[in-house]
């Protein structure tokens, strides 16, 4: 953000010119010379009122549905789409962010060729077309072309099959990081051909995840928050579920179970089969069982070795068998490699046993039609190296397997030896880096593509706005090559000529309406989609009598393992995204670089401690980042997060952490890569002198019994539910224990205990409190009072509503530097402290921001009423009136207020992103949440002009709109039907501190509950 | 000691006093270029912390003041012992201030002059500090009353233009008797600062007058000024910022510092004009038994601070000084106990209370003890609130350092300028400390 930014109103003006003129022309894609106004805008547009556009995220496979807001012909917000199946209207961090990736400075703008290893210089559509048509084409028969995308969904594979007909000696394999091909892979094992499995985490009462970080990465994670939070509430339907998370390190999931059972690296999947044999000796056992467990060795004195506890393994295994439906999920570190497979099958054989196919896991039709993996690729590389394969042409797109492959793995080598490398990328990463010609890819904001995220669900995503760039989508590129390798697609009247043309044409075929298509077609434009036909989702499929694993590879004792795990920002993609860098890591809270986590025991065997920068190595390399010693790591550990340490790629990326991907082991022969290496015995971690440095943005780890955050058992919550009046039970005070009061809590309440607290002001109390006498004149709020409940049930750290709320409000980025020095700027800040017990060591996550207080700290103390009370309830911050004494700041006993110690700036085009109805704040002034205003006021403006009040629910937050588990509400607190008071009247709610200081927020929390009931027997 | 029976004359005293008007010598000069190249060191830190942002100094979330309000606090503080001492004092007829009564005014007036620049330099949009006073405007805008900040604005200008006042008030019958013996400019300047002054009964009538007025005026804003200044923090809600004791902890600390600043200014300013028969050791150790007991004072403030911490078993309020003490900050803190409560239990031992390099010494020691006080008050509170997720600590910048520096520039450069310019030193209430010079009774 370092160039000035000087955007006049004038300016303003002639953009908006030249953006709609551009619009007005149609499909060219330079900005023509001349501006000019509006003189007969397009229909939907009036400027200052945003046009929405449905589409989906092509962040991951997932497949959410999204909204896009633009204005004036610029996309400046994404929401999830409500009536997508898979998000619901939640979205991600990743998923928010990608905006920032489309409006990225470093993307490559036009056209790129090469000669030899000279620098890129630009070049022509055409030309580059022609050629890489030419190359594709004369492809001579000794030698192969490679081509290596994202997993591809939708029309998109449909062209790529057109793309292997044209050019026989094609071959097409998916790439990706974090992929499910271990899966899938276990599927085919446990049910032959043609299946895959799937997972509603919302019909599971117990769930027991294996490193899944299901919450963060795992595949759909969207989709798994919303179902997992869906019974983690006391009064779920079908009661609060039990969940138990097996990893050799504390990840966001993990902090969110109700047991978290630190393993050994590497137990993970001999935990699997002991619970597979306990659970199949309460039921009956199926043959396939009985083959699987076959290859292991299950002794006791194995178990032991490897840290199998085979009580907590009885533990669990007694809860799924008692359990209605159960699910069981392996993945992460736990399913790479090798052995992955293993894993994976042990995992669905244990939910075969259990019953849970055909409920909590779906058996789906898979629709694979390419060779998929790291193991697949490196198997090709290998060849290459060897020579027993050629390759003529290697096109690369949406992955980037340089980095993301061991720096031993053959991969690498591959590229320098192929005849002509095509990259079509949005950036010139470690692997563009390689190609002699660069076609740029347009991202989703500009490009037409579809895909099938489940059977029956398909997503229509349409480009909201023009390319910035001379880009182009995925598909049209490669329909332009296959055009100009003289193939002609369509009819004689309906030509195809772009990848839109296509795909309108495949969704004819399949939807089958011929009449009136156009309309149908229109409708799922408008909708982003096509869901509503019936799709059976399941498949009937019986497990095949033998399953066969290979015997895993023998165990070293005391081995040091190097880890390297996902985190919320998914592969390393979202690298380059400096909201994600600067999105402090839930739980290391760390931002803007790598760090290696070990446990207490491994930092003194090194004599290392936070903070320390460390080499470490493994026997193929060695990477340096900070040390993080946390209780939460396995001893046999190094744990570093998987997406930083770039070379090339852009400004944000470059230069930024470490990448543990690189010293990896390379020798993987089936599925994902091996995220677990063996660290070099000698000399293995070593402190190192670097500028490197860690930069966290925690005070605290502990909140000292302040009941910031506050947790409740369920057994406590259910024993006053049963015979006790809710509000007066001291809920809070087993999670409590030495607040000076008994311990007893709600279990031990009878008749002389509510009179005690009556007398007593509990400031750990939860449910409504009676009001305190007020000596002042209290706030009036005559039509509204804005409030906001968040649930700390449904609440998983997932920070999404941190960078909705910085997308929403012009919240600037301030780099590594400042951060260090206390000065980011994120409107919400997601508190974690690690008070809870032994096995769930996280006490909860809460999303921290202004709080509006009625009786607010911050007001009085302004000398120029920069900040003061409205009568709606809000903390209104007038920006332009503030001096910046930061007054306000020092006295906020909640700390949500930020400062703008310096003019922040963005780079062009991320100013493209600014939202127009949010003031861009200068330097020296305050600024803080505002309960996204300007959303309040459209809402008011939409009921004045149909004569109404607004409606509950008719005002979402940035934050609210975008939670993927629905954990905060939002609306009017004097509307005793709204679904916020209802909540904030829970049995749960409580305000933070309020009960100490009388600041009378407008936000209430629900307490977190954590399934503390123990074991029935089976 | 008793005070000494003087054996000066009115002439001896004029010669004296006036001495330090003669053109400067080279040592004035280099004094001068130092202080003013601290000036310009701050005045450049200002200036290039006004085109980047305030951001150029240390401060952060969560400690949104820091060393600007220290230093504000801490030149605030140093003005108020020129008051006590010039105004409550006289009122007093305490007769040992005599000699050290027109420097501590002016010392007064220039550390005033200082801290108010603070305010200014800390804002985040400086350029609009007017927003802070109460004008009518067409846009209807106020300011906000319930504001301590706002007290503040009143409470320092009135402070400085009472000060002001008051100071010059007293200087114009000294300014009259240098009038009437320089020549050329100074002579003009004089005439015109001395407003006429002939030393005529009626004009004496007037001016004891005038004078004891505004010595009952300025009296009550040693109490005042400081007061307000310690409710910026007393009435906020951070721990240990909201307490009670704040208004007589601060000016107890204010005089006591401003004591230590007359000692550090008046030993060098002695020896260098020769001031040694006016200003004696007596009144040296008069100083340095106030600061015994202010040092008292303030010692018992910070133990009553922990012990009501304890005492009221408010969380915040205990987990905030358990940190001062022992918190990564911790050595500002036991700085600020040895400088503030053991280093002046040394005046306790009397041969050392009139000992001057040892007064000298320990002055400097108590001037960095406060300003080190006013640090842990305010940054401390700040670092360690309610919310541990938003816990801090401090890093100090260079922009910060210089603009501290740069407060001591312009305050001595103004006292160098003050020096040469004006009698440091009272000629009329020396000359009324002394005999009246009268013929023998025999030669009538």
């Amino acid at each position: 953000m370092q160039e000035k930014t000087k955007f006049s109103r004038r300016e303003f003006l002639k953009v908006l010119g030249a953006t709609t003129s551009a619009a007005a022309v149609g499909c060219s894609q330079e900005l023509p010379e001349k501006m000019a106004g509006y003189v007969s805008p397009p229909n939907e547009v009036i400027p200052g009122i945003a046009v929405w556009y449905a589409g989906s995220c092509g962040e991951c496979s997932a497949g959410c549905g999204v909204l896009v807001r633009t204005r004036e012909g610029r996309a400046v917000k994404l929401e999830g789409n409500p009536h997508h199946p898979v998000n619901r209207g939640g979205l991600c961090a990743l998923g928010q962010a990608s905006i920032q990736a489309h409006y990225d400075p470093d993307r490559i703008r036009e056209p790129l060729k090469r000669e030899l290893k000279a620098s890129f210089v630009p070049t022509e559509w055409k030309s580059s077309i022609e050629a890489v048509a030419a190359a594709v084409k004369d492809c001579p028969p000794d030698k192969e072309i490679l081509f290596i995308s994202e997993p591809l969904s939708g029309s998109a594979v449909a062209l790529v099959e057109e793309l292997k007909k044209a050019a026989p000696r094609l071959t097409h394999v998916e790439y990706e990081l974090l992929s499910r091909d271990a899966i899938d892979l276990a599927a085919t094992a446990v049910y032959g051909n043609g299946v895959t499995t799937h997972f509603d985490f919302s019909k599971a009462d117990v769930i027991a995840s294996f490193g899944a970080d299901f919450l963060e990465s795992w595949i759909s994670p969207v989709e798994f928050s919303r179902q997992w939070a869906e019974r983690r509430k006391p009064d779920s339907a079908g009661g609060m579920s039990y969940y138990v998370h097996f990893e050799p390190r504390l990840s966001l999931t993990a902090a969110n179970a109700d047991r978290f059972v630190k393993t050994n690296a590497g137990s993970e999947l001999f935990y699997l089969a002991a619970l597979l044999r306990a659970v199949s000796g309460m039921r009956s056992a199926s043959g396939a069982v009985t083959s699987a467990l076959g290859s292991l060795d299950l002794s006791d004195a194995n178990l032991k070795k490897l840290g199998v506890s085979m009580s907590v393994v009885n533990d669990v295994a007694k809860r799924l068998v008692s359990a209605g439906t159960s699910l069981v999920v392996a993945g992460g570190s736990s399913l790479s490699g090798d052995e992955g497979v293993t894993a994976a099958t042990l995992a669905l054989l244990i939910n075969e046993t259990l019953g849970n196919v055909g409920k909590s896991v779906v058996l789906r039709e898979s629709s694979k039609r390419a060779a998929s993996g790291h193991a697949a690729l490196a198997e090709i590389a290998q060849a290459v190296a060897t020579d027993s394969r050629k390759l003529a042409v290697i096109i690369t797109t949406g992955a980037n397997p340089v980095f993301t492959s061991p720096a031993g793995s053959p991969i690498r080598a591959m590229y320098s030896k192929a005849g002509l490398v095509v990259a079509i990328s949005t950036h010139i990463d470690e692997t563009t880096q390689f190609a002699t010609v660069v076609l740029p890819r347009s991202t989703s904001f500009e490009s037409w593509s579809d895909a099938e995220p489940a059977p029956g669900v398909w997503n229509l995503n349409q480009p909201s706005m023009q390319p910035i760039y001379a880009t182009q989508g995925l598909g049209d590129t490669i329909l332009a090559i296959l055009l100009q390798m003289g193939k002609t697609y369509g009819t004689q009247d309906a030509p195809v000529r772009s990848f839109h043309d296509f795909m309108r044409a495949q969704w004819k075929t399949r939807t089958g309406a011929n009449g009136n298509f156009e309309a149908q077609w229109l409708k799922y434009v408008e909708r982003g989609g096509s869901w509503d036909k019936p799709v059976t989702t399941s498949v009937a499929r019986s497990a095949t009598g033998n399953v066969a694993l290979p015997a895993p590879k023998p165990r070293v004792d005391g081995e040091l393992k190097f880890l390297a795990f996902a985190t919320l920002v998914g592969d390393s993609r979202g690298a380059n995204r400096a909201w994600l860098q600067e999105l402090p890591d839930p739980i290391a809270n760390a931002v803007w670089g790598s760090w290696v986590e070990m446990s207490p025991k491994t930092a003194a065997h090194y004599n290392v401690k936070t903070g320390d920068i460390v080499q470490t190595r493994t026997a193929n390399g060695a990477v340096g980042a900070p040390v993080i010693v946390s209780k939460y790591v396995a001893d046999n550990v190094l744990a570093v997060p998987i997406g930083q340490g770039h070379e090339a790629y852009g400004r944000y990326a470059q230069g930024v952490g470490a990448n543990p991907i690189a010293i990896l082991d390379p020798t993987t022969t089936s599925g994902g890569l091996s995220f677990v290496s063996t660290v070099a015995a000698d000399g293995g971690v070593r402190r190192v002198s670097s500028s490197e440095r860690l930069v966290q943005t925690f005070g605290s780890d502990t909140q000292e019994k302040r009941g910031i955050i506050r947790t409740v058992g369920l057994s406590t919550l259910a024993h006053a539910a049963a015979g006790h009046h809710v509000a007066d039970a001291h809920l809070a005070e087993s999670a409590f224990e030495d607040h000076g009061k008994s311990s007893h809590g709600a279990a031990s309440s009878g008749h002389g205990e509510e009179k005690h607290a009556a007398k007593h002001h509990d400031p750990m109390a939860l449910g409504p409190q009676p009001e305190p006498p007020q000596m002042y004149k209290q706030m009036n709020h005559p039509m509204y009072r804005w409030g906001m409940t968040i649930d700390l049930a449904a609440c998983t750290g997932c920070s999404a509503c941190v960078v909705a709320c910085s997308a929403e409000n012009n919240v600037p980025i301030v780099g590594k530097d400042l951060v260090s020095r206390g000065r980011e700027m994120w409107w919400i800040r997601v508190e974690r402290y690690f008070d809870g017990p032994e096995e769930a060591p996280v006490e909860g996550f809460l999303p921290m921001f202004c709080q509006h207080c009625a009786n607010a700290p911050c007001e009085p103390v302004c000398p120029v009423f920069a900040t003061y009370h409205n009568e709606e309830g809000l903390n209104t911050m007038v920006y332009n009136r503030c001096v910046g004494t930061r007054y306000c700041s020092n006295n906020c006993s909640y700390k949500v207020r930020r400062f703008n110690w310096f003019h922040y700036k963005w780079p062009e085009p991320l100013t493209w992103q600014l939202n127009p109805d949010v003031t861009v704040r200068e330097v020296g002034i305050m600024e803080k949440c505002s309960f996204c205003n300007h959303r309040i006021i459209e809402a008011k403006n939409n009921a004045k002009n149909e004569g109404r009040e607004v409606r509950d629910g008719e005002i979402a937050t940035a934050c609210s709109a975008t939670c993927p588990t629905k954990a905060i509400t939002f609306g009017n607190l004097l509307d005793h039907d709204s679904e916020v008071y209802k909540l904030s009247q829970n049995a749960r709610a409580y305000k933070v501190l309020d009960q100490y200081i009388n600041t009378q927020p407008a936000v209430s929390y629900l307490a977190r509950v954590r399934n503390d009931q123990k074991t029935t027997g089976a | 000691m008793e005070e000494a029976k003087s054996d000066l004359t009115f002439e001896e005293v004029d010669r004296t006093i006036l001495k330090t008007l003669e053109p400067p010598t080279i040592a004035w000069y280099i004094l001068l270029l130092t202080t003013g190249s601290a000036l310009l060191i701050g005045a450049f830190s200002w200036r290039s912390q006004i085109i980047n942002g305030i951001g150029l100094s240390g401060k952060n979330h969560p400690i949104s003041w820091a060393v600007y309000i220290t230093d504000f606090v801490f030149w605030v503080g140093i003005a108020h012992s020129g008051t006590l001492i010039s105004a409550v004092l006289f009122l007093f007829r305490a007769k040992w201030r005599v000699p050290i009564y027109r420097l501590s005014e002016a010392m007064t007036v220039f550390a005033v002059a200082t801290a108010g620049l603070f305010p200014l330099i800390h804002l985040g949009r400086p350029w609009n500090f007017y927003w802070l006073l109460p004008y009518p405007n067409q846009r209807y805008l106020w300011v906000n009353f319930r504001s301590p900040l706002l007290w503040d604005v009143f409470a320092v200008s009135t402070y400085l233009t009472i000060s002001v006042l008051f100071f010059i008030i007293g200087l114009i019958p000294d300014i009259a008797a240098a009038r009437d013996r320089s020549t050329g400019f100074r002579k003009f300047l004089y005439s015109v600062t001395s407003v006429g002054w002939r030393g005529s009964d009626n004009q004496w009538r007037h001016y004891m007058a005038a004078y004891a007025f505004f010595a009952a005026f300025a009296t009550p804003l040693v109490l005042s000024v400081h007061s307000v200044v310690s409710w910026d923090f007393a009435m906020s809600i951070v721990p240990g910022w909201h307490t009670t004791i704040f208004p007589p902890y601060f000016v107890a600390g204010a005089i006591f510092s401003g004591l230590a600043m007359v000692i550090t200014i008046g030993i060098p300013t002695r020896k260098i004009f020769g001031l040694e028969k006016i200003l004696t050791l007596w009144h040296f150790e008069k100083m340095a038994q106030l600061i015994m007991f202010t040092s008292g004072i303030v010692t018992l403030a910070y133990a009553t601070e922990f012990f009501i911490a304890w005492y009221s078993q408010n969380p915040f309020e205990m987990s905030q000084f358990y940190y001062r003490a022992f918190g990564e900050l911790k050595w500002f803190f036991w700085g600020m106990v040895f400088c503030n409560c053991v280093a002046p239990l040394v005046l306790w031992i009397r041969p050392l209370r009139t000992h001057l390099p040892t007064l000298f010494v320990l002055s400097i020691f108590i001037n960095i003890g406060m300003w080190l006080e006013r640090f842990n008050i305010i940054v401390q509170s700040l670092a360690h609130e309610y919310m541990p997720a938003a816990w801090g600590t401090y890093y100090f910048t260079w922009t910060e350092l210089g603009i501290t520096l740069g407060s001591f520039g312009w305050f001595f450069t103004l006292f160098c300028v003050f020096i040469k310019f004006f009698p440091s030193v009272s000629l009329t209430e020396v000359k009324e400390t002394l005999e009246m010079p009268r013929r023998h009774a025999e030669e009538h």
